[in-house]
């Protein structure tokens, strides 16, 4: 299976996450449990994301490199929670990696 | 003209994590038509995000859709919100409109809740097509961007810091941040043990650490 067909599987998945409460059941039937889930499941899979993503990139880096994308990736979580800019975070992570594979690996 | 206006609006945020979301795709293996189709076919650059990443570590199909979906559990909540102005409308446009549920459409809807009928749908379609066609264009730029830039094995953590961007959000309560704590923890470990199952493992546990938490919280 090649990346397209699993990108329309979960565009596919997304759609009908989306007509859940326009078509398929009432709004009113959300059951309370089902609605807690809901609210831990995004920063659940965003932590997950973030920490096993993090710890496959800098496995075989030297600990001086690590210890420094950790400091910008923490800086990175403290500008996105005063800030709450996608943006921002979208920029200086680019600039993180720049950082460390121009200046600090070569 | 006030979806215009709305598109407007988002359009500085939806450049940049649109062409971040192409470099970095342009880095894997997804491939560029892929890339560039699932932009507006998924319509959601965290699904997107989670579904590369995971397809480009090897990940089954069951964890990329149930991670993709699960990132975007959002969306159900937005669809419940939305249901009331999309209930009278005609079958076709509850199909096609809904696809166009994001947060930017949502919260720009919900800015204007004196459209209805016609009125609204009109608003949503200018406003959901308006965001599509900045989106893929980004996603697009970022694509063609992407092979001319040096080798940069660290690109990942431009994934990481947009998933940094989104979750910080979500860590007001604390139910929210003993599940991230939880599935942080539990994510490496587990990618350790089966590498394709080890995002999903963790935010298995996170999920149930939240609902723990929950329970243990005195009613107000």
């Amino acid at each position: 299976m090649n990346g397209l067909a699993y990108l329309l599987v979960v565009a596919v998945g997304c759609w009908l996450l989306r007509l859940t409460f326009i078509v398929f059941v009432p709004p009113d039937r959300l059951p309370p449990r089902l609605s807690g889930s809901l609210t831990h499941a995004a920063p659940a899979v965003l932590a997950a994301l973030v920490s096993a993503g993090v710890v496959q990139t800098m496995r075989a880096d030297r600990p001086g490199v690590q210890v420094v994308a950790l400091g910008c990736l923490t800086g990175i979580a403290a500008v996105a929670a005063a800030r709450r800019s996608l943006a921002l975070s979208a920029g200086l992570g680019l600039a993180t990696a720049l950082l460390i594979d121009l200046l600090l690996v070569r | 003209m006030d979806a215009a206006r709305d598109v407007l609006a988002v359009t500085p945020a939806l450049l940049s994590f649109g062409v971040t979301l192409g470099v970095v795709v342009a880095s894997t293996t997804t491939g560029d038509l892929a890339g560039w189709l699932g932009a507006p076919l998924v319509y959601s650059g965290s699904a997107q995000l989670a579904a590369t990443t995971l397809f480009n570590h090897g990940a089954g199909l069951l964890t990329i859709v149930a991670s993709a979906v699960a990132v975007n559990a959002r969306l159900l909540l937005y669809s419940a919100a939305l249901a009331p102005r999309f209930q009278r409308q005609p079958r076709w446009f509850q199909l096609i409109g809904a696809h166009f549920i994001t947060d930017q459409t949502y919260l720009s809807a919900q800015a204007r809740p004196g459209r209805s009928g016609a009125d609204f749908r009109a608003y949503w379609l200018g406003v959901g097509g308006g965001v599509a066609a900045v989106w893929s264009a980004a996603v697009g730029l970022g694509l063609s961007l992407g092979p001319h830039l040096p080798t940069l094995p660290h690109l990942p953590l431009a994934s990481s810091a947009l998933f940094l961007g989104m979750l910080t959000p979500r860590l007001r309560e604390p139910t929210g941040r003993a599940a991230a704590i939880v599935a942080a923890a539990v994510a490496p470990v587990a990618t350790q043990v089966v590498p394709t199952l080890g995002v999903l493992a963790g935010a298995a546990a996170g999920i149930g650490a939240g609902l723990a938490m929950r329970k243990r919280q005195p009613a107000t």
